[in-house]
Order: structure tokens, then C-alpha cells, then sequence
């Protein structure tokens, strides 16, 4: 298992932080302020601005000032693959929801995930695939109507 | 209405078919949330929490409840069978519930857990039956400048307590806050940061951000490190019973466990983990068996899970009497108040005492429920265990996707839920604490209203914040509780100076 030091992680994140507060203030000073006695939408927006700022600084300082003996464990090999397998396969059921609805994307991501997960050929994991999908199916969208996406085969 | 009244009125709630039904279902079903690694109480409650708008205020808190104390006895199972705890207040119970497996006593430890969660959970339930109706009486004293104290600085004491560093508890509630930000501004319906995209305008749904950030993130931690989950042992029927030896040293740690984490309970923080936390610390300090602790010492059991069990329902007390949720499964029940269009507060006991005694009262029957439930049901919680993950997990990201995209039906919940994940997920390697993100978008709505009310009531003085003498109080206890690390290493620096001036006078004597 690889590791890098928690204190490089610390500033990267704190970095991002800081680009992302000032995004965040720069937009938040085109919403009108208004007045003390009547604020406006921009206020709150940048008390909250300033309170990220700080908790970004704080953590950049803190990792600046972090013991370097301290390691985090990133996934390498099985475990990166199959998280990215993962995140694939999850990307992939939620593009394809809209247009092939939640029985077929569903289908498609419980085979994707479980062939991921398990040393089983892909013909062994369409039966248990199918069963998952059939069964969430069923019971949310036909027996407790949420009205997930039906896709272009069953119908909008 | 007295306490007593109040509860008897309660049990009248709870006792109709759709009441019972949901305390059951939510017992029921916390448990296995419980048990089930890679859902915890809050990713459990929030997927929950769509389908229990269809049942009503009352039925869908009472679920909501039994799912959070049921969910804490569930954890306590994975902890003890493979020294894997399902959620993070049974982390102590670990460690010697996983060796008195291994000594062969996992039925026995079940047993003690579920009679001192039992223990825990009902008598932490009076306590929520005395002090709720005073909190809300105080609650009634606050305007816009002391609910703007509390609900802010117990968000920023919530942030400092919940452990790790400073950065760790702010950054995630900085952002909570900022997501809270998202969407149509309730005075002036000014959109904000909505990007011009329309499903944006009703804000960060709450159900997606807990999911994701709660459910997600454990389900990648779990895939990651697929290889080394273990497998459960075998529990019979018959090695359920403890002997009279357990029974007797448990009794203590069930009494302590249960004043310790009523306390806790009523603070901001992960308090359900910092009470079992307290109390390990505390049976180690007191047990007449300490030199057994860490190798099997049932009081290492006993006493953590009455904790937590305590606190779970303790952490009420806030969310019933001020409307203040200090933690993340309680931000969720106000949420769900609110989608019903129920306004929490301290008026609640007044104007919805159905839901105020309801839930109250539901507790004493969930706690019943999960009692008889969970011993005879032991060997079913195992077999859930045994499930392969390959099923399971594509199972519970399934579950996820439908109840982020039932809320709004928007396929906007359904991105944020993978994109939280894969934020939490980073989050969490580094150790910084997620319960503070989802209460930052939840109670950052309310500190903006407050704080908007504040300024419009004084015509714009900001000095009304800290001129009543109950906002001053909160302050300065959110000042103590922010400085305390500065404080704590001044008082230590200054020992270690006398102590070393006093040691060279010695030495020049």
C-alpha cells in the first residue's frame, strides 16, 4: 500500500479551499447587500466566505506545521481498480438512467459492480443482477410509485 | 400538561397501528442499517427519510427515531463478531467484545449489549421526558439574537468537539455552510450560486448530501479494502445466556454508562461516540477488573454500549425542546419536521404535542421492541453478515440512487450524491470529521434567519448579538470551549515551567 503524508494532503486541500473562496466571494459580491437594517441576499454568503477562508488557511497551516511521520494509506493496485471500477460503473448508471431508465441502467450497473466485486464469470452474475434490479424495481418503482426514470423502452 | 400527563397522552399516540408499525419498521430496520457495513444511522435515516414523508409527521419521526437507536445496537453486532464496528459509536465496544469472542463468549456479549442498550435507552428516555419541557420553557425566553448564539456557536462548538484537529471539525462545517447558500434566498427570492441551472434553485437536497457523504464514502472505504473484510463466527441460541459472573460485573457499568451518556447526549457532537468513549476511559479508571480491559473484560462492553444507547436518545433533549439539532441524525429529523411543515421550536410541546410526547413515548416501546427483537434475532443479524459483499453493496447504491432521485426527482440529487461521495471520501482519508458538513447545511438557513430577524428587529445595530445576558452566556461558553486547547497547553507550559524551576532549586540547594 502506498502513503503519502497527511500534511501534504492537509495543504493541498487547503489550497483548493482558498481558490474555491474566492470564487465563492467573487460571486457572492455581485448579490445585492442591502443595509444593515435590511440585508440582503450577499451577507450571509459573505460572513460564510470569510469563516471558509479561515478554516482554508487553518488547514494549510496546519499541515505546514504537521509532524511529516504522519502517512495516509492511498489505494493502489486491486483496491484503486476496483475503487475507479467503482466510480465508473456509477458514472455510468447515472448517464444512462435518463435514457434507459432505472430497470435497464439498473441491470447494466449491478452486473458492472458485482463482475467488479467478485471473481465470478460474467454469466454467474446475471442471474443474482437481474433478481437485485427486478426486486428494487418492483418494490420502489411499481409498488411504492417513485417515479424513477422509466427510459425509451417502458416509456417517460 | 405534566411530564407524566405528557407521556400518557404520548403512549396514546404511539399505541395505533401506523405508530407501532413505524416504531417496528424502524428498530427493524436500524438494526440491520446497524449491522450492515457501509450504511451507518445517518446514510440509513436519509434514504429512509423520502419514504417516511408518506407517512405523516408523527409515524415518520418515530421511524426516523428507532432507526437511530436501532442502528446503535446493529453496530455493536459487526464490532463484537468481526472487530468491525458498523458505525463509529461502537468502536470501543471492540475491543473486548472481539476478544471475548475469540474466548469464545460472542452470544453472551451480545446478550449484555442488548440488555444495557435496553437499560440505556429507557432510562435516558425519562430524562428526555423531564428536561425537553423545561429546555423548551427556557426556549421560549430567546429571541432572533440568542437563537442566533446558540444555533451558531453550537455549530462551531459541534465543529471543536467532534474531534481531530481545529481544521478538521471547521473545514467541513464551512462548507456545509456554504452548500446551505445554494439555491432560492427565502426573504427576497434572490437566486444564489445556482449557475443558471433550474433544479439548483431549491438548494443542496439534504437527502443526497448524507447519502453521499455518509453512504458513498463508506461503500468506497469498503470496496477499497474488499480483501480483508473477515467473516462472522457462528452464535447458537444456547451460548446466548451470560453467567452470573457477567451479569454481576455488568450491572455497575450499565448504571454508569447510562448517567454518562445521558450528559453527553445533551451536548453538541458526535455524542453517541464520545459517550462510549468517556465511558471505556471511565471503566478503566473505576472497574475493579481494569487490568482486564483490553483483553475481554465484559465492563469494556457493558458500559460503552449503555452509553451510547443513552445518548442516542438524550440527543433529543435539544432537538425537541429548542428545535436545535446538534448532531447529524437529529439535523435530519428537523429536516423532516420541516418537509411535514412543522415548525420545530420551542413551541412544539404546545403546538404539536402528538409529535413532542409521540416520539418520547415511542422511545420507551422501541426500546422494548428492540429488546425482544434482537436477542432471539441475533442469528439472523449473522446470517445478514454472511451476505457477499458483491450483493449487498450494488444492493445499497441502488437504494441510495432511488432515494436521492425521489426527493426532488431530479437527476441533479443523483450527481451530487457521486460527487459528495468522492469528496467525503478524500475527506475522510485525511481524518477530517463529515457530522459537521451536513449540520452546516442544515443549520445555516436558520443562523441567516436569525441573524436577518436580529438586524431587522434592531434596525440595524449587529451589537444586538451580544447585549442580552443569555447571548453573553452562550458566547462565553463557545469562547471557553474554542480556546480550550489554548488554554489547556498555556496551563501545561506553565506547570512544566514551575515544575522545572522548582526541580533546578532543588538541585542548587
Amino acid at each position: 500500500m502506498k502513503t503519502i503524508t497527511k500534511a501534504s494532503g492537509y495543504q493541498a486541500i487547503g489550497v483548493v479551499g482558498v481558490l474555491v473562496t474566492a470564487g465563492y466571494m467573487a460571486m457572492a459580491l455581485r448579490l445585492p447587500l442591502g443595509s444593515w437594517d435590511q440585508p440582503g441576499a450577499a451577507l450571509f454568503p459573505l460572513m460564510v466566505a470569510v469563516v471558509f477562508g479561515c478554516a482554508s488557511l487553518a488547514t494549510m497551516w496546519e499541515g505546514w506545521s504537521m509532524d511529516r511521520q504522519e502517512r495516509v494509506e492511498v489505494p493502489t493496485g486491486d483496491g484503486l481498480t476496483r475503487i475507479l471500477g467503482l466510480l465508473g460503473a456509477l458514472l455510468g448508471y447515472y448517464l444512462l438512467l435518463p435514457w434507459l431508465g432505472q430497470l435497464i441502467a439498473g441491470f447494466g450497473f449491478c452486473v458492472a459492480l458485482m463482475r467488479l466485486l467478485s471473481d465470478r464469470s460474467w454469466l454467474r452474475v446475471l442471474l443474482p443482477a437481474m433478481a437485485v434490479s427486478a426486486v428494487v424495481y418492483l418494490v420502489f418503482i411499481h409498488f411504492l410509485k417513485v417515479p424513477m426514470p422509466r427510459g425509451i423502452v417502458l416509456g417517460a | 400538561m405534566s411530564s407524566w400527563e405528557g407521556l400518557v397522552y404520548g403512549l396514546g399516540v404511539v399505541f395505533t397501528f401506523q405508530n407501532l408499525l413505524a416504531a417496528f419498521a424502524g428498530a427493524l430496520a436500524g438494526t440491520a442499517i446497524g449491522v450492515l457495513p457501509g450504511l451507518g444511522p445517518v446514510a440509513g435515516i436519509a434514504m429512509i427519510m423520502p419514504a417516511s414523508y408518506a407517512l405523516g409527521p408523527t409515524a415518520g419521526l418515530v421511524m426516523m427515531a428507532g432507526i437511530y437507536y436501532g442502528a446503535m445496537y446493529g453496530g455493536s453486532t459487526t464490532a463484537i463478531l468481526i472487530n468491525m464496528p458498523g458505525e463509529s459509536a461502537s468502536v470501543m465496544t471492540a475491543v473486548d467484545g472481539y476478544m471475548l469472542t475469540r474466548k469464545g463468549r460472542a452470544g453472551a456479549v451480545l446478550c449484555i449489549v442488548a440488555v444495557g442498550s435496553f437499560i440505556g435507552g429507557t432510562v435516558s428516555v425519562v430524562g428526555v421526558m423531564l428536561f425537553a419541557p423545561l429546555l423548551a420553557k427556557l426556549g421560549l425566553l430567546f429571541g432572533p439574537a440568542e437563537f442566533f448564539a446558540l444555533i451558531g456557536g453550537g455549530l462551531l462548538m459541534l465543529s471543536r468537539i467532534s474531534g481531530g484537529t481545529f481544521a478538521a471539525g471547521i473545514l467541513p462545517m464551512a462548507i456545509g455552510l456554504m452548500l446551505s447558500t445554494v439555491g432560492q434566498e427565502s426573504v427576497t427570492a434572490q437566486d444564489r450560486f445556482t449557475f443558471g441551472v433550474a433544479d439548483l434553485a431549491q438548494g443542496i437536497s439534504l437527502v443526497a448530501l448524507v447519502v453521499g457523504v455518509y453512504g458513498v464514502t463508506e461503500i468506497m472505504s469498503v470496496v477499497e479494502d474488499l480483501a480483508n473484510q473477515p467473516a462472522p463466527l457462528k452464535v447458537r441460541l444456547r451460548d446466548m445466556l451470560p453467567t452470573r459472573e457477567e451479569w454481576r460485573r455488568s450491572w455497575a457499568p450499565f448504571g454508569r454508562g447510562t448517567v454518562l451518556g445521558f450528559i453527553f447526549g445533551l451536548l453538541p457532537g458526535p455524542s453517541a461516540t464520545l459517550a462510549s468513549f468517556a465511558s471505556y476511559k471511565l471503566e478503566k479508571l473505576v472497574s475493579r477488573h481494569r487490568d482486564e480491559m483490553g483483553q475481554g473484560a465484559i465492563e469494556g462492553v457493558a458500559g460503552p454500549e449503555t452509553a451510547n444507547n443513552a445518548a442516542a436518545t438524550s440527543s433529543m433533549v435539544p432537538l425537541l425542546g429548542l428545535g436545535i439539532p446538534f448532531g447529524a441524525v437529529t439535523a435530519l429529523m428537523l429536516s423532516a419536521m420541516m418537509v411535514h411543515g412543522v415548525q420545530p421550536g420551542p413551541l412544539l410541546i404546545t403546538t404539536n404535542p402528538q409529535i413532542f410526547w409521540g416520539v418520547i413515548a415511542s422511545m420507551y416501546v422501541g426500546n422494548v421492541m428492540l429488546l425482544i427483537l434482537n436477542v432471539p434475532l441475533i442469528g439472523v443479524w449473522v446470517s445478514v453478515l454472511r451476505v457477499p459483499k458483491h450483493i449487498f453493496l450494488p444492493v445499497i447504491l441502488l437504494l441510495a440512487t432511488v432515494g436521492s432521485y425521489s426527493v426532488n426527482n431530479s437527476m441533479l440529487d443523483v450527481y451530487v450524491l457521486l460527487v459528495v461521495g468522492v469528496v467525503g471520501y478524500v475527506l475522510r482519508k485525511f481524518d477530517f470529521k463529515l457530522a459537521p458538513l451536513v449540520v452546516g447545511l442544515v443549520l445555516g438557513p436558520e443562523i441567516e434567519k436569525h441573524m436577518r430577524e436580529g438586524l431587522y428587529m434592531s434596525l440595524g445595530a449587529p451589537s444586538v448579538f451580544w447585549s442580552s445576558p443569555i447571548a453573553i452566556g452562550i458566547w462565553i461558553v463557545v469562547l471557553l470551549v474554542l480556546l480550550s486547547p489554548l488554554l489547556n497547553a498555556a496551563v501545561n507550559r506553565a506547570r512544566g515551567i514551575k515544575a522545572s524551576s522548582s526541580k533546578l532549586s532543588m538541585e542548587d540547594q
